[in-house]
Parts: C-alpha cells; structure tokens; sequence
C-alpha cells in the first residue's frame, strides 16, 4: 500500500506546476482549489460579492463558520465593501492587497501571502481569508471566536485565603491572568507548535533575567523535540519530556491558579501552556514543591510552619503505616507494648486471614471507593459514602472478616493520604504503599526498610530537567533550606531558591546588585 | 568512566556513614571483651590514631587528584606487581562486602525472623546494593545525606531515652590493668571502622572537584569525627547502662542497650530505632566495599562500560555471602586474626610502601631532570 501510495504521490507532484501552489490570479481557481484542500467542508463558508452590485471588481470572503465571531463578520463585509468602492482610483489590481492590508492592520491582527497551504493554515485557525479578483495575494484577518468559560474558581485546587481566579482553556486569557499578576517588561512568552495534526499551540512564559538559561534552553530543545500527532494536556508534554521516564514520581508541577504560577516564574521557573487546558506546568519542579500549597505564603509563617510539618507526617504515615502495621503483626509482636498487644491479639482472634491478606483486601477496598466516587454523578455520591462507611466501617468487622484495628490503619492511611496537596503525589505514595505492604509482609520490618532504601535511592536519582529532585536538601545547598519543611519569613528568604533561578541578586530589601562571593555560594551540584 | 562529581557535604555524610558502618551495633563487644571498662578509653585511642590514617590518605589522594587508589597502586607499583596487589585488593573488597552482607543475614535471623533462610535476607541486600550502584555514584552521595540525617536523628533519639537507665559507677575503675589493654582493646576498633577508610580513596580525589579539594579534606575529617563521636558514645552508654561483663558476653550490645528503654509505658522496646541506624549505615558501608571492588576490577580489566560486571559481580558476592562463614566462633576467630592483618595490610602498610616509592621515584626524575 505504502508503495502504491508513493506512486501516487510522485504522479502529482509531476502533474502539479509550481505556480499551483501559489495563488492564481482568478478567484474562483483559488477557491476549488481551497475547496479541494479542506475537502469541501460544510462549515467552509464562501462569500462571492463585487463591489457595485453586479459589476465593478470581484472578491471573495472564506472562513470557517464555526471558528469566526458571526457578529464582528457582518461588520467586516459591510467594511470590506466601502473600502474597495472608496478606493476606485487604483489602477492595478495587484494593489489591492496592500491597499486592503495597509486599512485592516491598523486595528486588526492581519497577515497577507501568496500561498495555498497558507490560506489553509490561516482558515483553520479562525481567519477569514479575503482574495480580490486580480491579485495574487491573499489577505487574512483574525476573526476567532471567544469561545470560552469564563473565569471561575478551580475546582481541584481550592483554598482558604487568597485569589480565587482560576485558569481557563484559553491559552491567550491565561497568558493575560499571568501577565495581569507580573506586571514586567522582562516577562517572556514563546509560542511553540506542538502535535503534527492538532497544532497545538503551546506557550513557554518565564522572566528574563530570573530565569537559568540552561534551563530555558533545555526545555525549549526537549520539546521541540516531541513528535506526536496531538496533545490536549500538559500531560502529554510532561511524559513526553520528563528526565526518568519510568519514573512515578511527577517531576513537573502543575497548577490551576495563575498566583501559584506567578510565585513559580519569581523563583525563575518555566511555565508552559498548552491551549485547551486549564492546567499549566511549571518545571522544574522538586519534591518538596508538591507538598506546598499557594496559600502558604498568604498565612503567618509560624502557622504555615506547622501545617507543613503536618503534611510531612501525613506523608510518612500514609506511605508506611500500613506497612509497619502487618510487619508488627506477623512478624515483631515483641516490639508492640503488651498492652496493645492483648487488645490487638483479642480483636484479630476470629479474623481468618494473614495481616497481609486482611489489610490489602481493606486498602483495595478503599482505593475502589475512591476510585468509584471521583467519576460518580454528584446524586449518587452521598450513597457510595454510605456503603462505604457501613461496609467497610461497621459490617466488614461484625462479619468477623476484619479486624476493626486495621480500619483504624486504613481510615489513617486514607485521611493522610488527602492530606498531600498534590494529586499526582499522593498517587505514587498510593502506589509505593501497596509495594512496601508486600515487602512488609514477606520480610517484616527488614523488607520495609529495605523498600525504603530503594525508595529514596530512586528519588535521589531523579532530576527535573537537569535539576537534582531533591535539592535543597539534597545536595544540600547552604541557605536553601529556608522554603522546605519550614517557610522563614519573606525578609529572611533574600535569595532565590538556587539551582533554579539564574540569578543571584536579592528579592527583599536588598540592592540588586550580585558579588561574585554570592554567586559562589549559589553554585551547587 | 563516569565524570561524577560529588559535594564535600555529600563526602561528609559518606565518611560519617562509613566509619560508623557495620561496627555501630556489635563493636562495643569486642573492645570490651579485650579492654573491660576501658573501652571507651580504647575508643579514643582508635580515634587518635585515626587521624594520622585519614591525613595519610588524604595525602596520597592529594598526590594524584585525578586518579582513584587502584590506578595510583598500578602507576606507582608498575604493570604487574601493581596489577597484583589490584586484583588481591579487589578480593578483600568483595570479600568484606559479603562478610557484611553475611552480618545482616546473622543479625535478622538470630534476632527477628528465625525461620527466614538467611539466604533471602542476604539476596534482598545484595538487590538493593546493586540497585545503587546502578544509579550511579551521584544518587548514593545523595541518598547519603538523607541517610545521614536519619541516622543522626535516630541515634540521638535512642541514646536519649536510654540515659536514665545511666549507672556511672560501670566505668569505674579506671585503667585498672593499665594500657596494654586499653590499646589491645582499641585494635578491632581499628580494624572495623579505622583501616577500611582507605577504600574511600576509590573516590576522595576522583570524584571531588579540584577546587574543593581542601574543603573536602576537611568535611572528610569531619565526617570522621562525627562518626567516631557516635561509635564512642554507643561504647559509652554500653558500659554506662549494661556493663562491661554484659556489653563483652552480647553479641549486639547497642541492640541489647536500646531494649532497656522503657518510658512511661508505651515507649518500650525501641530498638527498631538502632537497627535502622545500622541498616543505614551497614548498607553505605557494604556499598562502598562493593563500589570499591567492582570499580577497582574495571579498572583493571580496562573495562569501557564498566556496569556490565556489576550484575555478575553482584551474583557472586550474593553467593559468597552464604558461605563466607561457617558459624558464629568462626567469624570471630576469623575477624581476629585473619581480618585484622588482611586490612593493615592493605590499610596502612600498602600506603605507606606506596608513599615510599612515590618519593624514590620522585627523586629519580628529579635526578634526570638534573642531569638534563
């Protein structure tokens, strides 16, 4: 087939004149051709008129009816009209174009060329394309529809304090929330083309002069890179160009809210938009990031202090208590207090099952649950939750298949888990705590510290592009430390976190000037 | 090769992981056995006498910034003598890394889960030692920090809750029987955390950057300290809370000594906390034996891709781990008097020689270019 399909090929390309690829200056031989291009589609809408009724000098309007705002059209054919009766002293057609493109510029985003697959391109992302009878070329006019929500409040990220807007799937009104936020003439937007058939457009924003060039470029280069026929999320960029990619861990944060994305470009990180989603990835992204949230920086620091310290323990408590619990059980009984343990041993003394088997049934419960609430109509959710509860809560351990100790341990694991800020965190620490349950239940503590070792082994190899996971911590960078488990004070967080941004020079009361003494110490592996 | 460079912080936590390594837990047994109440005196001995072994190393390091202690021992001692005393290195390294992985296998089985083969205890281990190295230097010097953090943290923990079980009158009297034994007694100290520092030189020059040279030197030393401050304080509180008798007749005296905890109710036998340091430790340690071995194997081979001897390595010393002692009296018999020559030899004596025919040689050129 492949072979036949290049035979035909190569027939056209002989067949075809170079000049079929540019426009002719007959208009109704460059609107078959159009025609032909688009496949005569049914909202390809073609506008023959001349200028005085039936005579005077022909052109033509096409566009993409379900791309163009249908109320600003009629005004543009009214105006396309007048103009050319206005202008009747011009003796070459072939000035019509410039005549035509001279008016519309000035409070249009227009552009003019000469060739087919132009006009294609342009049609499809919402222009109207005007040809003139005798010219040969073709004058495109923006035209795109608003077809968007308007601004609300996320919805997966919600908070207390703080604004309230959230992204939309617009990329042009997001750009605009993001520069609404930085007011800078350092604040760079680039636009890249991402997908070979969906042409996503897809905007790079950072600061210039805060951002690491190293960084910038290597982005940039990774997706320019990606060969895809379409993408319709930051998802596909993310697993696309991500330093490990069999890792679980998400190495590129992404947010709903323009504050948090604004608070990421000012510590010198890359923002990327992809149109048609609300979510925008900043990179790079390290591990403790996806245990902050925006509101952060909006409370006291002594408070956040706390609640970050909360989420840590909620972090080491849903990855391994689970764990722990069924090593104690079946393997160290000599490690719980006597006292628990006659309580524990009373409670299990009917259960059937290993502790392994008991909490896996428990754990995979829940996770169906959960599971099965997130994609559940909003009437039905409040009947999951009470099957939920009175199953696993109350039957499951009246049946005497489980203990109620370990609904304790699950209900735990499962509130510690919510207490991640980041969905796509909690997931991998969902997935890693299932492994750890195994290890724990075939080897005891050991498997479990054994699993622990790999797993932070793995973090340490992770890099975000090119940036250590882990880096304040490790490496350890001296004066890092200050936005990780605790958040200091903005006047005594004065440097940018290092390794990230490419600058040295104070954020708060400080002259922005940089001595070689400080970029030393902001160089760090 | 790998240009991996590492921080003189990430060396820090290495060297401090290292020297506490497979000695944390069973080390105040056999200085006791041999020093009674003095050990903590031994102690200090051994870390005296450390000193002089870390500015040796350092020294030689120093020498060739760009080389690792198996190509040194090749440039300085020649072709094939050179070439020898590589691969019997080699031997020792690989041959101490499964003697730990033997200590962890022991340890699990006698003490936790003694109906587990030890051989899946030890097969476990070795998978994860594997794993690191093939992660690569950088991501264990990392790890290394973490590990760090969590040993400190954990030890002071465990040793705070022990202190009211505290009976000063253990350690008294003082050097009863005078020096001999307090040096005797240093001598496994030596052998266990002391001498293996050499293998460190695997990566003290190679992997640091030039200009960190100097800071290296010093986070090395500080990691020394910091290491031998916590081998000393388990010794002490060893003596302090259980004893010289108990401490020398236990086999994992700092294990037995966490047991005792007991505050308030709840707070009994902690001793999860202890064996989490020495898990931690215990693996950099076996790590850096292996890393050392494998690395110094490739380097005589002159091996291009030098992780292609990593899994088949890793399969040996698994199974070497299995039989590289018989019993329990062996392996002491064997750490007594086979280990301790085996490490002097290579830990001191071979640098030492090392340093000799680097100035004999140094004077040679220094001649010819004379006599230019």
């Amino acid at each position: 087939m492949k072979f036949l399909e290049n035979i035909t090929l190569k027939k056209k390309k002989v067949d075809e004149p170079v000049s079929v690829k540019n426009i002719s200056k007959n208009i109704d031989e460059n609107v078959t051709k159009i025609k032909n291009e688009l496949g005569d589609a049914s909202d390809l809408f073609i506008n023959f008129s001349k200028t005085n009724d039936n005579e005077g000098l022909g052109y033509v309007m096409i566009y993409i009816n379900t791309m163009v705002d249908s109320n600003i059209m009629s005004d543009l054919s009214i105006e396309l009209k007048e103009i050319l009766k206005l202008k009747p002293n011009i003796s070459k057609p072939e000035d019509y174009g410039d005549t035509l493109f001279d008016y519309f510029s000035g409070f249009r985003s227009c552009s003019q060329g000469s060739e087919i697959a132009d006009v294609c391109n342009e049609l499809i992302s919402g222009s109207v394309v005007i040809f003139v009878e005798g010219c040969s070329k073709f004058l495109s006019i923006k035209m795109k529809a608003v077809q968007a929500r308007a601004i609300e409040e996320p919805t997966s990220q919600t908070i207390i304090r703080g604004p309230k807007e959230g992204f939309t799937e617009r990329i042009d009104i997001n750009i605009g929330l993001i520069r609404k936020k930085i007011k800078s003439r350092d604040l760079r937007v680039e636009n890249l083309s991402v997908g070979s058939v969906t042409n996503t457009t897809v905007s790079l924003v950072y600061i210039e002069g805060i951002v690491k060039d190293e960084i910038l470029q290597e982005i940039k280069n990774r997706i320019s890179k990606i060969k895809i026929d379409g993408i319709f999320d930051g998802g596909y960029i993310e697993e696309m160009i991500k330093d490990d990619r069999y890792s679980i861990f998400p190495t590129f944060m992404n947010s709903e809210k323009p504050d948090a994305v604004a608070g990421a470009l000012l510590e010198g990180r890359v923002a990327i938009l992809v149109d048609g989603t609300p979510y925008v990835l900043t990179a790079p992204a390290l591990f403790v990031e996806f245990f902050q949230v925006s509101e952060d920086y909006y409370h006291n620091f002594i408070i956040t202090s706390m609640l970050r310290l909360l989420r840590a323990v909620a972090l080491i408590l849903t990855l391994l208590v689970p764990g722990t619990f069924v090593a104690l059980i079946t393997f160290h009984q000599e490690m719980i207090p006597t006292a628990l343990l006659i309580s524990i041993a009373a409670q299990r003394e009917g259960i059937p099952f290993p502790a392994l088997i008991e909490a896996l049934l428990m754990e995979t419960t829940f996770e169906l649950l959960r599971e099965a609430g997130i994609r559940m109509p909003k009437a039905i959710g409040p009947a999951m939750g009470i099957i939920g509860a009175l199953v696993l809560g109350q039957a499951a351990v009246e049946a005497g298949i489980i203990s109620s100790v370990m609904v304790i341990i699950v209900a735990i694991t499962a509130i510690a888990g919510f207490g991640i800020p980041s969905y796509e965190m909690s997931n991998t620490i969902r997935l890693i705590r299932f492994a750890l349950m195994f290890m724990a239940g075939m080897l005891g503590l050991y498997g479990v510290f054994m699993g622990l070792i790999v797993l932070v082994l793995h973090v340490c190899k992770l890099k975000s592009i090119g940036v250590p996971y882990l880096t304040p911590v490790a490496p350890k960078i001296n004066g890092g430390n200050k936005d990780t488990i605790f958040r200091f004070p903005f006047w005594s967080m004065k440097y940018r976190p290092a390794g990230i941004s490419g600058t040295s020079a104070a954020r708060v009361d400080g002259d922005e000037t940089v001595t070689p003494s400080q970029k030393e110490k902001q160089e760090f592996r | 090769m790998e240009k991996i460079k590492i921080t003189s912080h990430q060396l820090m936590a290495i060297t401090m992981t290292y020297v506490c390594g497979a000695s944390t837990i069973i080390i105040a047994s056999s200085a006791a056995s041999l020093a009674k109440q003095d050990a903590w005196i031994s102690a200090v001995v051994a870390a005296l006498f450390g000193l002089i072994v870390i500015w040796l190393n350092t020294y030689l390091g120093g020498l060739y910034p760009d080389k690792t202690y198996v190509e040194v021992i090749q440039l300085l001692l020649g072709k094939w003598l050179g070439g020898f005393v590589v691969a019997t290195f080699v031997f020792v390294c690989i041959g101490g890394a499964a003697q730990f992985v033997w200590y962890v296998g022991d340890f699990f089985t006698t003490q936790y889960m003694t109906e587990t083969p030890t051989y899946i205890i030890d097969v476990l281990f070795v998978i994860v030692i594997v794993i690191a190295i093939f992660y690569g230097l950088e991501a264990i010097a990392r790890a290394s920090e973490i590990f760090f953090y969590i040993i400190i943290a954990m030890f002071i923990l465990s040793m705070f809750l022990v202190m009211p079980n505290i009976n000063i009158d253990n350690i008294f009297p003082v050097l009863e029987k005078g020096i001999v034994p307090v040096l005797k007694g240093s001598l496994p100290l030596l052998a266990f955390t002391v001498l293996p520092l050499i293998i460190l030189n695997m990566i003290y020059p190679v992997n640091i950057n030039v200009n960190d040279i100097k800071d290296a030197k010093k986070s090395m030393l500080k990691g020394y300290i910091i290491g031998m401050s916590i081998t000393f304080i388990s010794i002490v509180m060893c003596i302090f809370v259980l004893g010289s008798t108990i401490t020398a007749d236990v086999r994992y005296p700092v294990v037995f000594l966490t047991k005792e905890i007991n505050v308030g109710i709840i707070f009994t036998r902690l001793e999860a906390l202890i064996v989490i340091v020495w898990i931690l430790t215990i693996f950099n340690n076996t790590l850096f034996y292996f890393y050392a071995g494998f690395l110094g194997l490739s380097q005589l081979l002159k091996l291009k891709d030098y992780k292609k001897i990593l899994l088949p390595l890793g399969l040996i010393m698994a199974v070497i781990s299995n039989f590289v002692y018989d019993s329990v009296p062996y392996e002491i018999d064997w750490d007594t008097n086979v280990w301790f020559p085996c490490i002097f030899t290579y830990g001191l004596i071979l640098p030492v020689v090392l340093l000799i025919v680097y100035c004999i040689k140094n004077i040679k050129t220094g001649n010819k270019l004379n006599m230019k």
